[in-house]
Protein backbone atom coordinates (compact mmCIF):
# COMPACT_ATOMS: atom_id res chain seq x y z
CA UNK A 1 0.00 0.00 0.00
CA UNK A 2 1.29 3.44 -0.78
CA UNK A 3 0.48 6.75 -2.44
CA UNK A 4 0.97 7.35 -6.14
CA UNK A 5 4.62 7.34 -7.08
CA UNK A 6 5.57 5.40 -3.95
CA UNK A 7 6.97 2.52 -6.01
CA UNK A 8 4.18 -0.07 -5.87
CA UNK A 9 4.18 -0.88 -9.58
CA UNK A 10 7.98 -0.82 -9.68
CA UNK A 11 8.03 -3.46 -6.95
CA UNK A 12 5.63 -5.63 -8.94
CA UNK A 13 7.69 -5.15 -12.11
CA UNK A 14 10.85 -6.24 -10.34
CA UNK A 15 9.24 -9.20 -8.58
CA UNK A 16 7.66 -10.43 -11.82
CA UNK A 17 10.90 -10.13 -13.77
CA UNK A 18 9.72 -7.26 -15.96
CA UNK A 19 12.37 -4.87 -14.65
CA UNK A 20 15.80 -5.53 -13.24
CA UNK A 21 16.55 -4.14 -9.80
CA UNK A 22 19.35 -1.58 -9.84
CA UNK A 23 20.57 -3.01 -6.56
CA UNK A 24 19.62 -5.60 -4.01
CA UNK A 25 18.19 -9.06 -4.44
CA UNK A 26 14.69 -10.48 -4.56
CA UNK A 27 13.62 -14.11 -4.27
CA UNK A 28 10.18 -15.13 -5.54
CA UNK A 29 8.92 -18.70 -5.21
CA UNK A 30 12.46 -19.72 -4.32
CA UNK A 31 14.12 -18.18 -7.38
CA UNK A 32 16.20 -15.06 -7.80
CA UNK A 33 14.30 -12.60 -10.00
CA UNK A 34 17.47 -11.42 -11.74
CA UNK A 35 19.27 -14.67 -12.44
CA UNK A 36 16.28 -17.03 -12.80
CA UNK A 37 13.53 -14.77 -14.09
CA UNK A 38 12.01 -17.45 -16.35
CA UNK A 39 11.72 -19.80 -13.34
CA UNK A 40 10.05 -17.02 -11.38
CA UNK A 41 7.61 -16.46 -14.25
CA UNK A 42 6.68 -20.14 -14.31
CA UNK A 43 5.51 -19.84 -10.73
CA UNK A 44 3.60 -16.59 -10.74
CA UNK A 45 0.35 -15.23 -12.06
CA UNK A 46 -0.22 -11.56 -12.82
CA UNK A 47 -3.18 -9.23 -13.06
CA UNK A 48 -2.58 -5.62 -13.99
CA UNK A 49 -4.42 -2.46 -13.07
CA UNK A 50 -5.74 -2.07 -16.60
CA UNK A 51 -7.43 -4.85 -18.55
CA UNK A 52 -4.95 -6.46 -20.95
CA UNK A 53 -6.53 -8.98 -23.31
CA UNK A 54 -6.63 -9.49 -27.06
CA UNK A 55 -10.04 -8.10 -27.91
CA UNK A 56 -10.03 -9.62 -31.39
CA UNK A 57 -9.88 -13.14 -29.93
CA UNK A 58 -12.58 -15.12 -28.17
CA UNK A 59 -12.51 -15.89 -24.47
CA UNK A 60 -11.27 -19.43 -25.09
CA UNK A 61 -8.64 -18.27 -27.59
CA UNK A 62 -7.23 -15.85 -25.00
CA UNK A 63 -7.04 -18.68 -22.49
CA UNK A 64 -5.50 -21.01 -25.10
CA UNK A 65 -2.67 -18.54 -25.78
CA UNK A 66 -2.02 -18.25 -22.05
CA UNK A 67 -1.84 -22.05 -21.84
CA UNK A 68 0.61 -22.07 -24.75
CA UNK A 69 2.80 -19.40 -23.16
CA UNK A 70 3.05 -21.56 -20.05
CA UNK A 71 3.46 -24.66 -22.22
CA UNK A 72 0.72 -26.47 -20.33
CA UNK A 73 -0.29 -29.99 -21.24
CA UNK A 74 -3.83 -30.86 -22.33
CA UNK A 75 -5.23 -30.67 -18.81
CA UNK A 76 -5.39 -26.88 -19.12
CA UNK A 77 -8.78 -27.11 -20.82
CA UNK A 78 -10.41 -28.90 -17.89
CA UNK A 79 -8.89 -26.38 -15.50
CA UNK A 80 -10.14 -23.55 -17.69
CA UNK A 81 -13.65 -24.98 -17.80
CA UNK A 82 -13.67 -25.40 -14.02
CA UNK A 83 -12.51 -21.83 -13.52
CA UNK A 84 -15.03 -20.54 -16.05
CA UNK A 85 -17.82 -22.24 -14.13
CA UNK A 86 -16.41 -21.03 -10.83
CA UNK A 87 -16.40 -17.43 -12.05
CA UNK A 88 -19.67 -17.83 -13.97
CA UNK A 89 -18.20 -17.16 -17.40
CA UNK A 90 -18.83 -20.60 -18.87
CA UNK A 91 -21.41 -19.50 -21.40
CA UNK A 92 -19.16 -16.89 -22.98
CA UNK A 93 -16.35 -19.11 -24.27
CA UNK A 94 -16.99 -18.45 -27.97
CA UNK A 95 -17.58 -14.73 -27.68
CA UNK A 96 -14.94 -12.14 -28.56
CA UNK A 97 -13.72 -10.49 -25.40
CA UNK A 98 -13.89 -7.05 -27.01
CA UNK A 99 -17.62 -7.16 -26.28
CA UNK A 100 -17.22 -8.08 -22.61
CA UNK A 101 -17.85 -5.72 -19.70
CA UNK A 102 -14.87 -4.66 -17.59
CA UNK A 103 -15.99 -6.97 -14.80
CA UNK A 104 -16.11 -9.95 -17.15
CA UNK A 105 -12.69 -9.08 -18.53
CA UNK A 106 -11.29 -8.93 -15.01
CA UNK A 107 -12.73 -12.39 -14.33
CA UNK A 108 -11.10 -13.68 -17.51
CA UNK A 109 -7.79 -12.21 -16.44
CA UNK A 110 -8.12 -14.02 -13.12
CA UNK A 111 -8.78 -17.30 -14.95
CA UNK A 112 -5.73 -16.75 -17.15
CA UNK A 113 -3.60 -15.89 -14.13
CA UNK A 114 -4.63 -19.08 -12.30
CA UNK A 115 -4.49 -21.45 -15.26
CA UNK A 116 -0.98 -22.76 -14.52
CA UNK A 117 -1.50 -23.10 -10.73
CA UNK A 118 0.86 -20.29 -9.73
CA UNK A 119 2.34 -20.20 -6.26
CA UNK A 120 2.03 -16.44 -6.11
CA UNK A 121 -0.48 -14.17 -7.78
CA UNK A 122 0.55 -10.56 -8.32
CA UNK A 123 -2.25 -8.04 -8.58
CA UNK A 124 -1.23 -4.51 -9.43
CA UNK A 125 -4.02 -2.20 -8.25
CA UNK A 126 -6.63 -4.63 -9.58
CA UNK A 127 -9.68 -2.56 -8.73
CA UNK A 128 -8.51 0.81 -9.96
CA UNK A 129 -11.07 2.38 -12.27
CA UNK A 130 -13.85 -0.03 -11.23
CA UNK A 131 -17.13 1.22 -9.83
CA UNK A 132 -17.99 0.43 -6.21
CA UNK A 133 -20.08 -2.67 -6.94
CA UNK A 134 -17.51 -4.15 -9.34
CA UNK A 135 -14.82 -3.47 -6.76
CA UNK A 136 -16.78 -5.31 -4.07
CA UNK A 137 -17.36 -8.20 -6.49
CA UNK A 138 -13.65 -8.42 -7.21
CA UNK A 139 -12.86 -8.39 -3.50
CA UNK A 140 -15.15 -11.37 -3.02
CA UNK A 141 -13.42 -13.15 -5.88
CA UNK A 142 -9.97 -12.42 -4.50
CA UNK A 143 -10.98 -13.84 -1.11
CA UNK A 144 -12.49 -16.92 -2.78
CA UNK A 145 -9.37 -17.53 -4.84
CA UNK A 146 -7.16 -17.19 -1.79
CA UNK A 147 -9.30 -19.64 0.19
CA UNK A 148 -10.18 -22.12 -2.56
CA UNK A 149 -6.87 -22.30 -4.42
CA UNK A 150 -4.53 -21.52 -1.55
CA UNK A 151 -2.50 -19.17 -3.70
CA UNK A 152 -0.51 -16.38 -2.07
CA UNK A 153 -1.65 -13.02 -3.38
CA UNK A 154 0.54 -9.95 -3.45
CA UNK A 155 -1.69 -7.01 -4.15
CA UNK A 156 -0.83 -3.35 -4.47
CA UNK A 157 -3.42 -0.72 -3.76
CA UNK A 158 -3.91 2.83 -2.65
CA UNK A 159 -7.40 2.05 -1.40
CA UNK A 160 -7.19 1.85 2.38
CA UNK A 161 -10.40 -0.12 2.77
CA UNK A 162 -9.22 -2.59 0.13
CA UNK A 163 -6.04 -3.34 2.03
CA UNK A 164 -7.99 -3.59 5.27
CA UNK A 165 -10.59 -5.91 3.77
CA UNK A 166 -8.27 -8.24 1.86
CA UNK A 167 -4.81 -8.34 3.36
CA UNK A 168 -3.32 -10.48 6.10
CA UNK A 169 -0.09 -8.50 5.92
CA UNK A 170 0.47 -4.99 4.71
CA UNK A 171 3.62 -3.08 3.84
CA UNK A 172 3.23 0.65 3.52
CA UNK A 173 5.74 2.12 1.10
CA UNK A 174 6.60 5.71 0.48
CA UNK A 175 9.30 7.05 -1.84
CA UNK A 176 10.43 3.51 -2.61
CA UNK A 177 10.95 2.49 1.00
CA UNK A 178 8.90 0.36 3.35
CA UNK A 179 7.89 2.68 6.16
CA UNK A 180 5.84 0.13 8.09
CA UNK A 181 4.70 -3.45 7.78
CA UNK A 182 2.58 -5.92 9.67
CA UNK A 183 -0.99 -7.11 9.93
CA UNK A 184 -3.70 -4.47 9.57
CA UNK A 185 -4.27 -4.76 13.31
CA UNK A 186 -0.57 -4.25 14.08
CA UNK A 187 -0.35 -1.26 11.81
CA UNK A 188 -3.37 0.33 13.39
CA UNK A 189 -2.03 -0.22 16.88
CA UNK A 190 1.30 1.32 15.87
CA UNK A 191 -0.34 4.66 15.43
CA UNK A 192 -3.07 5.37 17.97
CA UNK A 193 -4.16 2.23 19.77
CA UNK A 194 -7.84 1.70 20.66
CA UNK A 195 -10.00 4.20 22.45
CA UNK A 196 -12.51 3.00 25.05
CA UNK A 197 -15.07 5.68 25.80
CA UNK A 198 -17.11 5.09 28.95
CA UNK A 199 -20.06 7.15 30.22
CA UNK A 200 -20.66 6.88 33.97
CA UNK A 201 -23.88 7.95 35.65
CA UNK A 202 -21.91 9.83 38.31
CA UNK A 203 -18.48 11.14 38.96
CA UNK A 204 -15.86 9.16 40.86
CA UNK A 205 -12.12 9.42 41.33
CA UNK A 206 -10.99 7.58 38.24
CA UNK A 207 -7.24 8.17 38.80
CA UNK A 208 -6.83 4.71 40.27
CA UNK A 209 -7.84 3.20 36.89
CA UNK A 210 -4.46 4.29 35.51
CA UNK A 211 -2.93 1.36 37.37
CA UNK A 212 -4.70 -1.14 35.08
CA UNK A 213 -2.14 -2.82 32.81
CA UNK A 214 -2.25 -1.69 29.20
CA UNK A 215 -3.86 1.68 29.76
CA UNK A 216 -1.87 4.36 27.98
CA UNK A 217 -3.80 7.47 28.85
CA UNK A 218 -7.09 8.53 30.49
CA UNK A 219 -8.78 11.77 29.54
CA UNK A 220 -11.94 13.11 31.13
CA UNK A 221 -14.15 14.74 28.55
CA UNK A 222 -17.46 16.51 28.25
CA UNK A 223 -17.32 18.63 31.41
CA UNK A 224 -15.18 21.44 30.17
CA UNK A 225 -17.98 23.93 29.49
CA UNK A 226 -20.32 23.15 32.32
CA UNK A 227 -20.94 25.62 35.13
CA UNK A 228 -20.49 23.53 38.25
CA UNK A 229 -23.08 25.61 40.19
CA UNK A 230 -25.81 25.13 37.61
CA UNK A 231 -25.17 21.54 36.56
CA UNK A 232 -28.10 19.10 36.36
CA UNK A 233 -28.19 15.47 37.40
CA UNK A 234 -26.94 14.36 34.03
CA UNK A 235 -24.11 16.85 34.24
CA UNK A 236 -22.88 15.04 37.28
CA UNK A 237 -22.03 12.24 34.91
CA UNK A 238 -18.51 11.38 33.92
CA UNK A 239 -17.16 10.53 30.50
CA UNK A 240 -13.72 9.03 30.12
CA UNK A 241 -11.73 8.39 26.97
CA UNK A 242 -9.23 5.70 27.74
CA UNK A 243 -6.43 5.08 25.28
CA UNK A 244 -5.29 1.45 25.28
CA UNK A 245 -3.25 -0.90 23.10
CA UNK A 246 -6.01 -3.41 22.49
CA UNK A 247 -9.47 -2.80 23.92
CA UNK A 248 -10.63 -6.44 23.92
CA UNK A 249 -7.65 -7.52 26.02
CA UNK A 250 -7.95 -4.80 28.61
CA UNK A 251 -11.70 -4.49 28.92
CA UNK A 252 -12.33 -7.40 31.36
CA UNK A 253 -9.79 -6.12 33.90
CA UNK A 254 -10.99 -2.55 33.43
CA UNK A 255 -14.64 -3.46 34.03
CA UNK A 256 -13.66 -5.49 37.06
CA UNK A 257 -11.78 -2.53 38.50
CA UNK A 258 -14.63 -0.12 37.76
CA UNK A 259 -17.24 -2.31 39.42
CA UNK A 260 -15.14 -2.01 42.60
CA UNK A 261 -16.33 1.60 42.85
CA UNK A 262 -19.92 1.53 44.05
CA UNK A 263 -20.92 4.92 42.70
CA UNK A 264 -19.33 4.35 39.36
CA UNK A 265 -22.18 2.79 37.47
CA UNK A 266 -21.54 2.43 33.78
CA UNK A 267 -24.05 4.00 31.46
CA UNK A 268 -22.45 3.00 28.15
CA UNK A 269 -19.22 1.74 26.65
CA UNK A 270 -17.97 2.48 23.16
CA UNK A 271 -14.83 1.11 21.55
CA UNK A 272 -13.18 3.11 18.79
CA UNK A 273 -10.72 1.18 16.67
CA UNK A 274 -8.01 3.12 14.88
CA UNK A 275 -8.29 2.67 11.12
CA UNK A 276 -5.67 2.13 8.48
CA UNK A 277 -6.27 5.53 7.06
CA UNK A 278 -4.97 7.21 10.19
CA UNK A 279 -2.01 4.82 10.19
CA UNK A 280 -1.38 5.53 6.52
CA UNK A 281 -1.52 9.26 7.06
CA UNK A 282 0.82 9.14 9.99
CA UNK A 283 3.32 6.86 8.27
CA UNK A 284 3.39 8.43 4.82
CA UNK A 285 2.66 12.01 5.77
CA UNK A 286 0.08 12.16 2.97
CA UNK A 287 -3.63 12.62 3.30
CA UNK A 288 -5.58 9.78 1.78
CA UNK A 289 -8.05 12.12 0.06
CA UNK A 290 -5.18 13.76 -1.81
CA UNK A 291 -3.91 10.38 -2.94
CA UNK A 292 -7.30 9.24 -4.17
CA UNK A 293 -7.81 12.50 -5.98
CA UNK A 294 -4.45 12.13 -7.70
CA UNK A 295 -5.31 8.57 -8.69
CA UNK A 296 -8.67 9.65 -10.10
CA UNK A 297 -6.96 12.35 -12.14
CA UNK A 298 -4.47 9.78 -13.43
CA UNK A 299 -7.34 7.54 -14.53
CA UNK A 300 -8.89 10.42 -16.47
CA UNK B 1 12.77 -26.79 -26.97
CA UNK B 2 9.21 -28.14 -26.86
CA UNK B 3 8.29 -25.36 -24.48
CA UNK B 4 9.72 -22.73 -26.86
CA UNK B 5 7.84 -24.27 -29.81
CA UNK B 6 4.61 -24.23 -27.80
CA UNK B 7 5.10 -20.58 -26.96
CA UNK B 8 6.07 -19.73 -30.54
CA UNK B 9 3.03 -21.53 -31.95
CA UNK B 10 0.71 -19.74 -29.51
CA UNK B 11 2.04 -16.31 -30.37
CA UNK B 12 2.22 -17.10 -34.09
CA UNK B 13 -1.39 -18.28 -34.20
CA UNK B 14 -2.40 -15.10 -32.40
CA UNK B 15 -0.63 -13.04 -35.07
CA UNK B 16 -2.36 -14.94 -37.84
CA UNK B 17 -5.82 -14.82 -36.28
CA UNK B 18 -5.50 -11.12 -35.60
CA UNK B 19 -4.40 -10.53 -39.19
CA UNK B 20 -6.96 -12.68 -40.90
CA UNK B 21 -9.86 -11.37 -38.83
CA UNK B 22 -9.25 -7.86 -40.06
CA UNK B 23 -11.18 -7.21 -43.28
CA UNK B 24 -9.02 -4.14 -43.99
CA UNK B 25 -5.84 -6.21 -43.97
CA UNK B 26 -7.36 -8.86 -46.23
CA UNK B 27 -8.57 -6.27 -48.74
CA UNK B 28 -5.23 -4.45 -48.67
CA UNK B 29 -3.32 -7.69 -49.16
CA UNK B 30 -5.40 -8.60 -52.20
CA UNK B 31 -5.84 -5.24 -53.86
CA UNK B 32 -2.35 -3.76 -53.48
CA UNK B 33 -0.40 -6.39 -55.47
CA UNK B 34 -3.08 -6.56 -58.13
CA UNK B 35 -2.96 -2.80 -58.59
CA UNK B 36 0.79 -3.03 -59.03
CA UNK B 37 0.44 -5.72 -61.66
CA UNK B 38 -2.42 -4.01 -63.49
CA UNK B 39 -1.11 -0.46 -63.52
CA UNK B 40 2.66 -0.71 -63.29
CA UNK B 41 2.68 -3.95 -65.27
CA UNK B 42 0.82 -2.26 -68.11
CA UNK B 43 3.45 0.50 -68.45
CA UNK B 44 5.13 -1.31 -71.31
CA UNK B 45 2.00 -2.86 -72.85
CA UNK B 46 2.46 -0.89 -76.08
CA UNK B 47 6.23 -1.22 -76.24
CA UNK B 48 7.67 -3.01 -79.31
CA UNK B 49 8.41 -6.69 -78.75
CA UNK B 50 12.07 -6.19 -79.70
CA UNK B 51 12.45 -3.47 -77.04
CA UNK B 52 11.00 -5.78 -74.38
CA UNK B 53 13.23 -8.65 -75.42
CA UNK B 54 16.33 -6.43 -75.51
CA UNK B 55 15.62 -4.70 -72.26
CA UNK B 56 13.76 -7.28 -70.14
CA UNK B 57 14.77 -10.54 -71.88
CA UNK B 58 11.09 -11.48 -72.29
CA UNK B 59 8.23 -10.25 -74.45
CA UNK B 60 5.89 -9.88 -71.45
CA UNK B 61 6.83 -7.17 -68.94
CA UNK B 62 4.36 -8.55 -66.39
CA UNK B 63 6.28 -11.85 -66.45
CA UNK B 64 9.41 -9.79 -65.78
CA UNK B 65 7.71 -7.73 -63.08
CA UNK B 66 6.02 -10.61 -61.20
CA UNK B 67 9.04 -11.71 -59.13
CA UNK B 68 10.13 -8.11 -58.58
CA UNK B 69 6.69 -6.98 -57.50
CA UNK B 70 6.32 -9.80 -55.00
CA UNK B 71 9.82 -9.14 -53.67
CA UNK B 72 8.99 -5.45 -53.29
CA UNK B 73 5.80 -6.40 -51.44
CA UNK B 74 7.93 -8.27 -48.91
CA UNK B 75 9.71 -4.98 -48.21
CA UNK B 76 6.46 -3.38 -47.18
CA UNK B 77 5.24 -6.44 -45.32
CA UNK B 78 8.34 -6.24 -43.13
CA UNK B 79 6.96 -3.04 -41.66
CA UNK B 80 3.99 -4.95 -40.21
CA UNK B 81 6.25 -6.83 -37.81
CA UNK B 82 7.26 -3.48 -36.28
CA UNK B 83 3.70 -2.22 -36.15
CA UNK B 84 2.51 -5.41 -34.50
CA UNK B 85 5.14 -5.08 -31.76
CA UNK B 86 4.31 -1.42 -31.18
CA UNK B 87 0.62 -2.35 -30.96
CA UNK B 88 1.46 -4.92 -28.27
CA UNK B 89 3.54 -2.37 -26.38
CA UNK B 90 0.78 0.24 -26.53
CA UNK B 91 -2.00 -2.13 -25.50
CA UNK B 92 0.09 -3.67 -22.71
CA UNK B 93 -0.14 -7.12 -24.29
CA UNK B 94 3.66 -7.33 -24.45
CA UNK B 95 3.67 -7.07 -20.66
CA UNK B 96 1.19 -9.95 -20.48
CA UNK B 97 3.55 -12.05 -22.60
CA UNK B 98 6.67 -11.00 -20.71
CA UNK B 99 5.31 -12.08 -17.32
CA UNK B 100 5.07 -15.62 -18.68
CA UNK B 101 8.19 -17.77 -19.10
CA UNK B 102 8.49 -16.74 -22.74
CA UNK B 103 11.89 -15.67 -24.04
CA UNK B 104 12.29 -12.38 -25.83
CA UNK B 105 13.58 -14.13 -28.94
CA UNK B 106 10.40 -16.26 -29.11
CA UNK B 107 8.36 -13.06 -29.22
CA UNK B 108 10.69 -11.71 -31.92
CA UNK B 109 10.36 -14.85 -34.03
CA UNK B 110 6.56 -14.91 -33.72
CA UNK B 111 6.37 -11.35 -35.04
CA UNK B 112 8.73 -12.10 -37.93
CA UNK B 113 6.85 -15.28 -38.86
CA UNK B 114 3.49 -13.53 -38.56
CA UNK B 115 4.51 -10.70 -40.87
CA UNK B 116 6.05 -13.13 -43.37
CA UNK B 117 2.92 -15.26 -43.45
CA UNK B 118 0.93 -12.14 -44.08
CA UNK B 119 3.20 -11.41 -47.03
CA UNK B 120 2.75 -14.90 -48.40
CA UNK B 121 -1.01 -14.31 -48.57
CA UNK B 122 -0.37 -12.19 -51.65
CA UNK B 123 1.42 -14.87 -53.62
CA UNK B 124 -1.53 -17.03 -54.78
CA UNK B 125 -3.59 -13.92 -55.50
CA UNK B 126 -0.88 -12.41 -57.68
CA UNK B 127 -0.31 -15.74 -59.44
CA UNK B 128 -3.98 -15.93 -60.40
CA UNK B 129 -3.90 -12.26 -61.44
CA UNK B 130 -0.87 -12.58 -63.75
CA UNK B 131 -2.29 -15.66 -65.44
CA UNK B 132 -5.00 -13.38 -66.81
CA UNK B 133 -2.20 -11.34 -68.43
CA UNK B 134 -0.78 -14.35 -70.20
CA UNK B 135 2.03 -15.20 -67.78
CA UNK B 136 2.83 -18.90 -67.60
CA UNK B 137 3.04 -20.29 -64.09
CA UNK B 138 6.05 -22.58 -63.55
CA UNK B 139 5.82 -26.21 -62.44
CA UNK B 140 5.34 -27.18 -58.80
CA UNK B 141 9.10 -27.28 -58.11
CA UNK B 142 9.47 -23.85 -59.62
CA UNK B 143 6.61 -22.46 -57.58
CA UNK B 144 7.99 -24.04 -54.40
CA UNK B 145 11.48 -22.63 -54.96
CA UNK B 146 10.09 -19.20 -55.84
CA UNK B 147 7.81 -19.09 -52.78
CA UNK B 148 10.64 -20.29 -50.56
CA UNK B 149 12.87 -17.45 -51.80
CA UNK B 150 10.12 -14.92 -51.10
CA UNK B 151 9.58 -16.38 -47.65
CA UNK B 152 13.31 -16.09 -46.90
CA UNK B 153 13.32 -12.49 -48.11
CA UNK B 154 10.27 -11.72 -46.01
CA UNK B 155 11.78 -13.27 -42.88
CA UNK B 156 15.01 -11.34 -43.38
CA UNK B 157 13.36 -7.99 -44.05
CA UNK B 158 10.87 -8.39 -41.18
CA UNK B 159 13.82 -9.10 -38.91
CA UNK B 160 15.56 -5.93 -40.08
CA UNK B 161 12.46 -3.85 -39.44
CA UNK B 162 11.87 -5.37 -36.07
CA UNK B 163 15.36 -4.94 -34.70
CA UNK B 164 15.63 -1.40 -36.00
CA UNK B 165 12.42 -0.43 -34.21
CA UNK B 166 12.66 -2.79 -31.21
CA UNK B 167 13.05 -0.05 -28.63
CA UNK B 168 10.41 2.24 -30.02
CA UNK B 169 6.76 2.61 -29.04
CA UNK B 170 6.14 5.37 -31.55
CA UNK B 171 3.84 4.58 -34.46
CA UNK B 172 5.80 7.00 -36.68
CA UNK B 173 9.12 5.20 -36.40
CA UNK B 174 8.34 2.23 -38.72
CA UNK B 175 7.17 4.70 -41.36
CA UNK B 176 10.37 6.70 -41.03
CA UNK B 177 12.45 3.53 -41.22
CA UNK B 178 10.38 2.36 -44.22
CA UNK B 179 11.28 5.50 -46.13
CA UNK B 180 14.95 4.98 -45.51
CA UNK B 181 14.89 1.26 -46.32
CA UNK B 182 12.14 0.55 -48.81
CA UNK B 183 12.67 3.10 -51.52
CA UNK B 184 16.48 2.68 -51.86
CA UNK B 185 16.18 -1.11 -51.72
CA UNK B 186 13.34 -1.13 -54.23
CA UNK B 187 14.91 1.21 -56.78
CA UNK B 188 18.47 -0.05 -56.37
CA UNK B 189 17.42 -3.57 -57.20
CA UNK B 190 16.40 -5.63 -60.20
CA UNK B 191 12.78 -5.67 -58.99
CA UNK B 192 11.42 -3.27 -61.62
CA UNK B 193 14.21 -3.08 -64.20
CA UNK B 194 17.42 -4.88 -65.04
CA UNK B 195 20.54 -3.37 -63.50
CA UNK B 196 22.41 -3.16 -66.83
CA UNK B 197 21.73 0.56 -67.22
CA UNK B 198 22.27 1.51 -63.57
CA UNK B 199 25.22 3.76 -62.72
CA UNK B 200 28.11 1.79 -61.16
CA UNK B 201 27.31 2.82 -57.56
CA UNK B 202 23.70 1.68 -57.96
CA UNK B 203 24.83 -1.55 -59.56
CA UNK B 204 27.03 -2.18 -56.53
CA UNK B 205 24.06 -1.73 -54.22
CA UNK B 206 21.88 -3.86 -56.48
CA UNK B 207 24.44 -6.66 -56.46
CA UNK B 208 24.30 -6.80 -52.65
CA UNK B 209 20.59 -6.18 -52.36
CA UNK B 210 18.47 -9.11 -51.10
CA UNK B 211 15.53 -7.75 -53.12
CA UNK B 212 17.65 -8.28 -56.23
CA UNK B 213 18.51 -11.84 -55.15
CA UNK B 214 14.86 -12.74 -54.77
CA UNK B 215 13.75 -10.84 -57.91
CA UNK B 216 16.38 -12.36 -60.14
CA UNK B 217 15.97 -15.87 -58.74
CA UNK B 218 12.18 -15.75 -59.09
CA UNK B 219 12.35 -14.17 -62.53
CA UNK B 220 14.58 -16.92 -63.85
CA UNK B 221 12.02 -19.48 -62.66
CA UNK B 222 9.02 -17.59 -64.10
CA UNK B 223 10.61 -16.96 -67.48
CA UNK B 224 12.12 -20.42 -67.90
CA UNK B 225 9.12 -22.16 -66.30
CA UNK B 226 11.19 -24.51 -64.12
CA UNK B 227 14.16 -24.67 -61.78
CA UNK B 228 16.33 -26.47 -64.31
CA UNK B 229 18.38 -23.46 -65.36
CA UNK B 230 18.21 -21.11 -62.38
CA UNK B 231 21.24 -19.75 -60.56
CA UNK B 232 20.95 -21.15 -57.02
CA UNK B 233 23.61 -18.77 -55.77
CA UNK B 234 20.89 -16.13 -55.41
CA UNK B 235 18.92 -18.47 -53.18
CA UNK B 236 22.06 -19.16 -51.16
CA UNK B 237 22.72 -15.40 -50.74
CA UNK B 238 19.13 -14.97 -49.56
CA UNK B 239 19.58 -17.80 -47.09
CA UNK B 240 22.74 -16.15 -45.71
CA UNK B 241 21.01 -12.77 -45.51
CA UNK B 242 17.97 -14.15 -43.71
CA UNK B 243 19.95 -16.30 -41.30
CA UNK B 244 22.17 -13.34 -40.42
CA UNK B 245 19.23 -10.98 -39.88
CA UNK B 246 17.38 -13.54 -37.76
CA UNK B 247 20.46 -14.08 -35.61
CA UNK B 248 21.05 -10.35 -35.17
CA UNK B 249 17.36 -9.91 -34.37
CA UNK B 250 17.41 -12.67 -31.76
CA UNK B 251 20.46 -11.13 -30.08
CA UNK B 252 18.97 -7.64 -30.09
CA UNK B 253 15.59 -8.92 -28.85
CA UNK B 254 17.18 -10.75 -25.94
CA UNK B 255 19.08 -7.64 -25.00
CA UNK B 256 16.62 -4.82 -25.60
CA UNK B 257 13.02 -6.05 -25.83
CA UNK B 258 11.17 -4.79 -22.79
CA UNK B 259 8.13 -2.84 -21.74
CA UNK B 260 8.31 0.94 -21.43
Amino acid sequence: MGPNGAGKTTVIKMLTGLSKPTQGRAIVAGYDVTTHSLRVKENIGWISSEVILDDSLTLMENIWIQAKLHSLNNTWKKKAIDLLKYLELDEKDNKKVGKFSTGMKKKLEIIMALLHDPKILFMDEPTIGLDASSRRLLWRLIRKINEQYGVTILLTTHYIEEADALCDDIAIINNGKIVASGSPQQLKSRTHGDIIEIDFVSYFDYKSLEKVNGILEIVQVGLENIDLEKRTQSDHALRLRIKVGNAETILPELISKITGFQPAIINSIKIEKPNLESAFLELTGKRFEEIEEAATNDQK
Amino acid sequence: MIKALNQLSGLYVREIKTTFRSPAIIVLSIVQPLLWIIFFGSSFASAPRSFLEDFFHTDNYIAFLLAGQLSTSMLFVGMFSSLSLIQDKKSGYLRRILVTPTSNHTIFLSKVLGASTRGMLQVPIVFVGVMLFGVHIPDIFGITAFVASLFLLSLGLSSVYLFLTMKSSDWQIPTVVANFINLPLMFASTALFTSENFPPWMQTISNMNPVSFSSTFGREIIISGSIASVNWMYFFYLFIFTTSMLLIGVLIANKTLKID
